[in-house]
């Protein structure tokens, strides 16, 4: 079981499927949300200043008004050590079909995957195993 | 008269007699002399005459004086003085004679001549005291002298004038001597006795031999001859003299050969030049490359060349059968008649005229006619020459060229939309056609010779074309659009022109350059067009964009509502029905749940479709690459593995290897996936699933083919609709009706087209045409 998860989304109806998908497959022992990432990567910031616990995974929706996802994986690209790096997961999931946002969240390679909305237990249960 | 020794008896007996009767003495005084005088020395007034001497001067003897006086004024001043010298020289010595010719006055007034003699009596002591003298009148002999002297000037001038002197040849001493002339003419000594054989060398190689055969037959016998020879009068300079000659014999035989020679070098001359000018003239008529023809005064052909023949095809004699009026276009002839008639009048001595003949196949040849006259030396006309150059060929070219300049400046004058304005190089208006006129407002002649530019054009317009050319131009803005005429071959460009009201005018103005023929620029030709109703129009064109451009962006709004906020939503329903069934079994044993499921999946799928629709429209515009063929269908095929096996379907491809076509990737993938996946959805459950991919280059394009034995359909029933959005013709539980409208739309943005062929459960063809490639 993962220690911690965070879900930086601003749609509250997807937010509250994907925690209890995650509580449904016993993914992990905590969900943190984000509905603005500046926020996040403020918190990524201060964790690592602190050098506590970082996620194990994000979920990371890149349409979100005012701040884009992108501005978070821009931010992070040069927060995270390699090691960091390694050991949190990023997932970009949302609801564009758009071949150009898949091909740009995946040319970052802290991207592990573009994951289409909606969610579903399965894949849910894939990301925490993995 | 002297005695002599043995005095004849008569003369003795003669004096007897004289001495005893006077009258015999008065006999001889009257008969013999035609004067007779004796004079006083002493006293020199007193002087007898007979009558006789008065009478030879015309005088009455009984009216006369015998007095010196009476004669004195009637002599001649310098024969008197002769005489009086004569007679004191004899006085002083009786052997020098008193003798003496002189000249009295007639009577009438002509002149006699006098010999007159005299004798001195003189006393004892030898002193003259009397003079005795005697008159004859030698008048005729003086006269018929003078007349010889005369006639031998006149033969020296009249051999002067025609060139002609006298020779002689010597047969005894074999020389020739030359008259004054002769010698001159031959330049040689006059009266020199030549050599023969030295003289014969100044003749002419051939000439020589003709001599001497003439000489030699002149010898024979008396005769003459009269010919031509050739002669060296010094280095290198020849002459042409006639030779006359007669033998003169004596006894039988040949003294000598006279005669005269003559220069004739001029006349030979001119007579050679004749000769050679006649040849001269003749070799140019016969074989001049114009027409050339002497005309007789009543217009008959006298002579013609072979040139005039061919040109208006008739042969030399059926020419000369006609007249030039038979042959003369009617309209031509007045006009070349009466120009003939002022050359034969003496108006002018030639012409020039274009005039038409008729060819003897019909036809009109053009001609350029030159008539000269020829007259005698009296200035009688005798004949006209004509020189004929056919023009034909030019006066066609004329006849086009003026023919196509007539309809250029047709074109020129009468187009009254488009303003036709020349300018010369200085940039001054030359000329203004009636579209001027109706464009900028002026009238032509309000306009001509002023400065194009600064009528109708503005200086800051030209001034932002010179900043943007980046060159300088010193010599006046509008060089600009010169200078851009000469670099480019024309210039055009969009300006605003003033009209002569003040306003405005949006035109476009094409400046092209006029070539004289020696190839420089003579002028420029600026034709202008109104473009203010083009502006309006592309104003309107402007406002549909704008227009068009905010319902493309609404629709890409749409786009990002349906791709973004639709799905969201949709993809939030489907999560929470899930999440609601997986947390509530019962609620999913409710009848609703599933309808309620299928609903949300029903929305999700259009959502997906109509992204789709969208994604076709906005990826348009993509470039096209080329795409073998083969390689793309059986990807397609390697992804559609599963489907294929569970269907139990078989795929037979029949592509020739290396067929290329053009297309975009993604779409042709997407069409063949379709087509593929259509015959395996809608497939036969009465047989197994045969489905057939081949494809055939046919012209420009490929046709590639996909049929199927599958369930088929009723295309009369259906048409066109079957490529529309959201039909679908099978009651199949995953007929989407999006497939074959995404393909349609797919093949013609790759400049294709599809076709079908279909029956109810036999099958269905599918006929893509694509484009080749290269």
């Amino acid at each position: 079981m993962k220690e911690e998860a965070w879900i930086i989304d601003d749609n509250n109806t997807y937010v509250f499927g994907a925690k209890r998908f995650i509580e449904l497959v016993n993914g992990c022992k905590k969900v943190n949300v984000f509905s603005e990432a500046p926020r996040a990567t403020k918190q990524l910031k201060k964790r690592i200043q602190n050098k506590e616990q970082l996620p194990d995974v994000i979920l990371l929706d890149i349409n979100m008004p005012v701040v884009q996802g992108w501005f978070f994986l821009d931010a992070i690209q040069d927060l995270l050590s390699d090691e960091m790096k390694r050991n949190v997961r990023i997932y970009v999931v949302t609801s564009s079909i758009s071949e150009l946002d898949r091909l740009k969240a995946l040319s970052y390679p802290i991207v592990r995957e573009f994951v289409n909305k909606p969610l579903n237990l399965e894949k849910i249960r894939s990301i925490m195993a993995a | 008269m002297k005695a002599g020794k043995n005095i004849h008896y008569l003369q003795s007996e003669l004096e007897q007699k004289i001495q005893e009767d006077l009258s015999i003495f008065h006999f001889i005084e009257a008969s013999a002399l035609d004067g007779l005088w004796y004079w006083d020395i002493e006293n020199p007034d007193e002087e007898w005459m007979n009558a006789r001497f008065w009478e030879t001067l015309g005088f009455d003897p009984s009216q006369m004086p015998h007095k010196a006086s009476a004669w004195q004024t009637l002599i001649d001043p310098d024969d008197l003085r002769l005489s009086l010298d004569n007679f004191n020289k004899h006085c002083a010595d009786p052997n020098h004679p008193y003798d003496q010719i002189v000249r009295y006055q007639h009577a009438l007034g002509h002149t006699v001549y006098i010999r007159c003699t005299g004798m001195a009596i003189r006393d004892d002591s030898g002193h003259p005291i009397r003079m005795l003298g005697a008159h004859i009148d030698i008048t005729q002999l003086k006269v018929t002298q003078n007349l010889l002297q005369d006639r031998v000037a006149l033969l020296d001038q009249a051999n002067k004038l025609a060139k002609t002197g006298t020779w002689n040849l010597d047969i005894a001493t074999s020389t020739v001597t030359l008259g004054k002339m002769a010698s001159r003419i031959l330049n040689l000594k006059q009266d020199y006795a030549y050599d023969f054989d030295d003289i014969m060398g100044i003749l002419y190689g051939v000439h020589k031999d003709k001599m001497h055969a003439t000489l030699d037959r002149l010898k024979a016998s008396p005769s003459t001859f009269d010919d031509e020879f050739n002669v060296s009068i010094g280095s290198d300079q020849h002459l042409w003299i006639r030779v006359i000659g007669t033998s003169v014999f004596e006894d039988g035989t040949c003294t000598h050969i006279h005669g005269v020679l003559q220069n004739i070098d001029e006349q030979v001359r001119t007579v050679r030049q004749l000769a050679h000018q006649e040849q001269l003239f003749r070799k140019t008529f016969e074989n001049a490359s114009i027409g050339m023809a002497l005309v007789g005064l009543d217009g008959s052909w006298m002579r013609v060349n072979q040139s005039i023949c061919r040109m208006v095809g008739y042969t030399e004699d059926e020419l000369m059968a006609l007249t030039f009026q038979d042959i003369t276009h009617p309209e031509d002839l007045d006009n070349d008649l009466s120009l003939l008639q002022e050359t034969l009048d003496g108006v002018r001595d030639s012409y020039v005229m274009e005039k038409r003949y008729y060819h003897k196949k019909g036809h009109l040849v053009w001609v350029l006619l030159s008539v000269a006259i020829v007259r005698d030396d009296r200035g009688n006309p005798l004949h006209f020459i004509s020189q004929i150059t056919d023009v034909s060929k030019s006066k066609r070219n004329e006849l086009e060229l003026r023919k196509s300049l007539g309809r250029l400046e047709s074109i020129y004058q009468n187009n009254t939309q488009i303003a036709m304005i020349e300018l010369d190089p200085m940039g001054l208006i030359v000329s203004f056609n009636e579209g001027a006129e109706n464009l900028l407002g002026y009238q032509r002649k309000a306009v001509m010779g002023k400065t194009f530019k600064d009528l109708f054009m503005l200086e800051e317009e030209l001034n932002e074309r010179i900043d943007l050319s980046e060159k300088s131009y010193n010599r006046g803005a509008f060089c600009v659009v010169i200078d851009s005429v000469h670099e480019h071959g024309f210039d055009r460009h969009e300006w605003k022109f003033r009209q002569k009201d003040g306003s405005y005018l949006p035109v476009q103005m094409t400046v092209t350059p006029m070539w004289d023929e020696n190839d420089s620029i003579y002028q420029y030709l600026a034709a202008i067009t109104d473009i203010s109703k083009i502006h309006e129009a592309q104003v309107e064109v402007e406002t549909l964009l704008n227009v068009t451009t905010a319902q493309n962006d609404r629709l890409r709004n749409f786009t990002h509502i349906v791709s973004h906020n639709l799905r969201s939503h949709t993809g939030n329903l489907q999560m929470l029905l899930d999440l609601l069934s997986l947390e509530d079994s019962s609620l999913a044993n409710h009848e609703i749940f599933p309808m309620l499921q299928e609903a949300a999946q029903g929305l999700h799928n259009t959502v997906e479709h109509l992204n789709d629709v969208i994604n076709v429209h906005s990826i348009q515009g993509e470039t096209m690459v080329s795409i073998d063929l083969n390689g793309l269908v059986d990807n397609v095929l390697t992804g559609i593995k599963a489907m294929m096996a569970n269907a139990g379907a078989h795929v037979k491809i029949d592509i020739p290897k290396g067929l290329m076509v053009k297309g975009i990737p993604a779409y042709l993938d997407s069409v063949v996936l379709n087509l593929i996946t259509n015959s395996i959805k809608y497939r036969s459950p009465k047989r197994p699933c045969e489905i057939q991919v081949s494809a055939r280059p046919k012209k420009d394009m490929v046709v590639l083919t996909i049929s199927d034995n599958g369930l088929g359909m009723n295309l009369p029933a259906i048409g066109d609709k079957i490529f529309g959005l959201y039909q679908t013709f099978h009651k199949h539980s995953d007929a989407r009706g999006v497939g074959l409208f995404l393909v349609k739309n797919q093949v013609e943005s790759m400049g294709g087209r599809i076709e079908l062929k279909s029956k109810p459960d036999e099958g269905t063809s599918f006929h893509v045409f694509l484009r080749s490639s290269g």
